[in-house]
């Protein structure tokens, strides 16, 4: 049962920056390994300076310190510049450098997608794109195909570092929790030039951007540029429409007895529906139980692949982000009842405000509600990794639960799972101030599903109280109705707080 | 995460190590002929393989002789165990001795020596009835590792306090802590006042100096008291969740008359004393007439407790009796005190051989703080957070209504009928064959009745079924137990206190 799309735990220490400059020693090796000058991709690529600054998710009403990184992107047509999400989110400025002039433009996002990790920047400045030709982009590369890592040194001269892919698959992106078509490249970033996403060339074209590097196995990831096109054509007059999701869980069916016990014919061969996802493309379509045959016409084999006509097996998740947008009908097979029957399935965006605990918040307000010194907000992937580099384990171990085993399953009663977090002490709240990390149950008598529900119970105090329920044993924490808002305004000027509630409705 | 765990260790010397403490203070002849060394060959259970025992292992404690020719020392020097030798000071002969009476949570025993011959040119010393006094002295006696003779180490008590008893974990009782010099071996041995047993020295505080407790006399009596009728029943527990009312709106919500004091019970443990008989938004005002105040404890001889101190101090059998406001009413409700049941094992278990059962290869365990400890290092983070969520929240989040018991399909041991899902590990059972799992005893019922074709197995979560050839499954089953060197397919602990 090895096809299963289980939430893996993620750290974030994947990107290793190396500064040691062994020019000399990467210059050899790239005589090696050239085979096509670098002339057509003479301005490439281009620098972006990003400050960001991300939100303190355990004090959602601040922000943490401003940082800086450093990231490349290449020039698209139509004045765009493309780059990785990570690069530019939760920036607070951006300033696009190209190495025929020494000067910054600003740069503002116009499209990014967390998901397959990619972002669009431009430029409002035209005199920024005058002498800059847009990349080409190509789609097919072969495995042990030599392919160059371009950066800029600090002297804007272009270096290619050489690398080589290795392999073809369908895995996790750096944010998302989903997968998407991905390369993998034996590359040796040693004198890497302390920037990100560095623009894969193959045969002077655009082969795709990095997403991540693995200096103890000197590994990349690289988004494909078939990713990328489907991103870019993915960005209509209406808006960008993202990529569609599968909206199941399928599990690898090799066993005999569970064939048997499925009743399979001989040679009919599929993954094992586990679970649909409410609302998803596949809900109405697909069943818990189903033996999903083929999809799009692709038949899938027991372990969940398909036969790529170019790139040979893929992980069958690659044929709905790959060749399809959301909108777009396809048919399914399956076996079910002991025959086997076609439907069609309209595809749909599965964004991660359709997660019960969402896998990031940058891009979305981070909302929050201070009363009476509680502070309730929604549990997310980035509450969680505020308890620091080891959260995977250390955070409290409900959440983590929740996080590992359940965080797409929202449910009609539970869309999100609603946290108190802490209590800024205060007198309102004496005697509670010791509660912490619970999850809010009710409010008022009324069931909490979203942080809104907390907001809308607020207004109906129980006679001349506010009463909070936690699922923990069941405890519960009286206020005084009367004196609250004189209590919030004490604690928002004790604590430095100018916002006591941050709700998008 | 936001706990502070004060880290203690049990003193029983494990192997060769520390220097010896060994400074003989005022104490004469008699004293020293009560005081013995015990040397435990122990083997702990195999919760990875719960079918056999772990290595052997020695250990060495100390104890005292008292009244009826009984040796009193800590469980932890006695536990799991073996074979028991019991030594005196002069003699220099091993005696056999045999564990009568063991309180994991209490962290005491009794030795019997069988040969009476052993008591000659001994003594028993008696204890003080009293708890000694804040900065009075006392004498430590003891067999410390580090040599072979008796030591005796001088100190004052620093401290009376509640503290988790470390041995078994399981919960807090009073301690004397002291600032003499304890060591491995000392865990047993008898502190002494006025040539009186005052406490039994059983473990210090982890990176802290000089910081050693001692068990004292209201914990003594409560374990002789309580093997009187010739079984241990340990503690019982009234299992109440109360919630303190130190807010004045939390009070006017829940209508505390004025000049009145109390908490209001936020939920109850199943298994527990208090269950049936006191309900969730109760009010108690009094427990066996000591007024409760708002922060849940009440005074005692003008010192101030929690209000379980109550329960501690009274044995199974006993009863509470509590003022409480009901539905606006105030009464008295009386609470039989009961053994707890207990099914999901949150403590260190010792003496009890773990339970499983070993079907095609696949076991299945209940879990248990022992099964997490497999985990090793730091289970409660390493551990996984499926199994961790189970654990913790069990009655906090009610898992325990639904799953009495946690069934755990543990791992698999690969043959050929099993080979897909030799991969499977740690998952909490949800289904056998479309049967509910609340035991291990009904999972086994639920293979046992299977008639059809297939045995499956479902799991808590998005986790496809396991489907399992039945035929196959039973035919094979022994080979299976035969190749792995398994003599048993299962061991279920008496249910005595399910009724």
């Amino acid at each position: 049962m090895s096809y299963i799309n289980i939430l893996g735990l993620r750290g974030e220490g994947q990107r290793v920056v190396i500064t040691s400059i062994l020019l000399l020693l990467s210059l050899v090796c790239g005589a090696v390994h050239a085979q096509s000058t670098s002339e057509p991709v003479k301005n490439v690529p281009v620098k972006l300076y990003v400050t960001y600054q991300e939100t303190d998710y355990s004090s959602p009403w601040k922000k943490k310190k401003a940082n800086s990184r450093l990231g490349y992107g290449c020039v698209l047509p139509d004045r765009k510049i493309l780059t990785t999400a990570d690069i530019v989110k939760d920036a607070t400025m951006i300033k696009v450098e190209k190495n025929t002039e020494k000067k910054y433009y600003r740069g503002r996002i116009e499209v990014i997608d967390y998901d397959v990790d990619l972002a669009i920047v431009t430029v409002d400045d035209d005199s920024f794109f005058n002498d800059l030709n847009p990349v080409e982009l190509e789609e097919r590369v072969r495995i042990d195909q030599p392919v160059k890592f371009l950066v800029l040194e600090e002297s804007e001269k272009i270096r290619a570092i050489p690398g080589e892919i290795v392999k073809v698959s369908v895995e996790k992106y750096y944010l998302s929790p989903d997968s998407f078509l991905t390369y993998g490249a034996a590359v040796n970033f040693e004198d890497r030039g302390g920037g990100w996403s560095e623009p894969v060339f193959s045969g002077g074209k655009l082969i795709g951007l990095t997403m991540s590097y693995n200096s103890k196995k000197q590994y990349a990831t690289i988004i494909p540029t078939s990713i990328i096109k489907h991103f870019l054509d993915a960005i209509r007059p209406e808006g960008y429409i993202g990529f569609p999701y599968h909206g199941f869980i399928g599990a690898a069916v090799r066993d005999p007895e569970f064939k048997r016990y499925l009743h399979l014919p001989p040679g009919v061969e599929g993954i094992y529906i586990q679970s649909v996802f409410p609302d998803g493309s596949a809900d109405g379509t697909l069943k818990e139980g189903d033996l999903l045959l083929s999809i799009d016409g692709f038949e899938i084999d027991g372990d969940g692949y398909y036969e790529d006509p170019f790139w040979g097996k893929l992980d069958c998740r690659d044929i709905f982000s790959r060749f399809h947008y959301p909108g777009d009908t396809i048919e399914v097979e399956f076996f079910r009842n002991g025959a086997v029957d076609r439907k069609k399935m309209r595809l749909k965006r599965f964004s991660r405000s359709d997660y019960l605990i969402p896998p990031y918040s940058c891009g979305s307000v981070t909302e929050y509600l201070i009363v009476g010194g509680l502070i309730i907000q929604e549990l997310t992937a980035d509450y969680l990794k505020e308890w620091g580099e080891k959260w995977g384990t250390k955070a409290n171990k409900k959440y983590l639960y929740f996080y590992n085993y359940h965080s797409r399953s929202p449910e009609p009663g539970r869309e999100r799972i609603v946290i108190l977090n802490k209590i800024l002490p205060d007198q309102i709240n004496l005697g509670y101030q010791r509660m912490d990390e619970l999850v809010v149950a009710e409010v008022n008598g009324r069931p909490v599903s979203r942080l809104e529900d907390v907001v809308e119970a607020l207004e109906q105090p129980e006679n001349v109280h506010h009463r909070f329920k936690f699922e923990e044993f069941g405890r519960e924490l009286i206020l005084p109705a009367d004196t609250l808002s004189e209590a919030d305004r004490r604690i928002g000027e004790q604590y430095g707080i100018g916002e006591m509630r941050r709700i998008i409705k | 995460m936001k706990i502070n765990r004060l880290v203690t260790v049990l003193l029983v010397a494990l192997g060769a190590g520390m220097p010896a403490a060994g400074k003989a203070g005022n104490d004469t002849e008699r004293i020293r002929s009560a005081i013995v060394k015990i040397r435990n060959v122990s083997q702990r259970a195999n919760y990875e393989a719960p079918w056999e025992d772990r290595d052997f292992s020695g250990g060495r404690g100390s104890g005292v002789i008292i009244s009826g020719n009984r040796i009193l020392t800590s469980a932890h020097v006695v536990s799991d165990s073996k074979y028991l030798e019991i030594e005196k000071e002069k003699s220099g002969t091993p005696y056999r001795g045999v564990v009568s009476f063991i309180g994991h949570d209490c962290d005491l025993a009794l030795i019997d020596v069988l040969d009476p011959t052993f008591f000659e040119e001994t003594t028993s010393l008696p204890f003080s009835q009293e708890i000694p006094e804040l900065g009075s002295l006392v004498l430590v006696y003891g067999f410390p590792s580090g040599g072979r003779r008796i030591s005796v180490t001088r100190g004052i008590i620093s401290r009376i306090d509640y503290t988790r008893y470390s041995h078994s974990g399981r919960d807090y009782h009073l301690i004397l802590q002291i600032d003499a010099a304890i060591n491995p071996g000392n865990s047993g041995g008898p502190v002494l006042q006025d040539e009186k047993i005052v406490g039994i020295a059983f473990q210090v505080v982890k990176k802290s100096e000089n910081v050693g407790h001692v068990i004292p006399i209201t914990v003594i009596n409560h374990f002789l008291d309580d093997i009187e009728d010739g079984i241990y029943d340990g503690y019982p527990d009234l299992g109440i969740i109360p919630t303190r009312l130190l807010n004045p709106a939390y009070r006017d919500y829940v209508g505390l008359p004025k000049g009145k004091t109390g908490v209001v019970i936020s939920d109850l443990i199943p298994g527990h004393s208090a269950i049936d008989v006191i309900h969730p938004g109760d009010l108690l005002l009094s427990i066996d007439g000591n007024p409760i105040r708002n922060d849940g404890t009440i005074l005692i001889d003008d010192k101030s407790y929690q209000l379980e101190e109550v329960v501690e101090r009274k044995q199974v059998g006993d009863e509470v009796v509590f003022r409480l406001i009901r539905d606006g009413e105030e009464i008295t409700c009386r609470v039989p005190l009961k053994k707890n049941v207990e099914l999901m094992k949150s403590w260190k278990e010792y003496e009890e051989k773990p339970e499983y059962y070993l079907f095609g290869g696949l076991l299945f365990q209940p879990l248990s703080l022992e099964y997490l400890k497999t985990w090793r290092g730091d289970w409660w983070n390493r551990a996984d957070s499926r199994l961790l969520y189970y654990f913790n929240y069990y009655n906090r989040d009610k898992l325990c209504l639904a799953r009495p018991e946690v069934i755990l399909l543990t791992r698999i041991l690969a043959a050929p009928v099993n080979q897909y899902y030799s991969g499977l590990s740690d998952l909490v059972v949800d289904t056998v064959n479309g049967e509910k799992i609340v035991s291990l005893a009904s999972l086994i019922s639920a293979f046992a009745a299977q008639t059809g074709d297939f045995h499956i197995i479902e799991f808590e979560g998005d986790l496809p079924p396991c489907v399992l050839n039945a035929r196959r499954l039973k035919k094979e089953n022994l080979r299976i137990l035969e190749r792995y060197g398994v003599s048993q397919d299962r061991y279920l602990a008496p249910r005595e206190d399910k009724n």
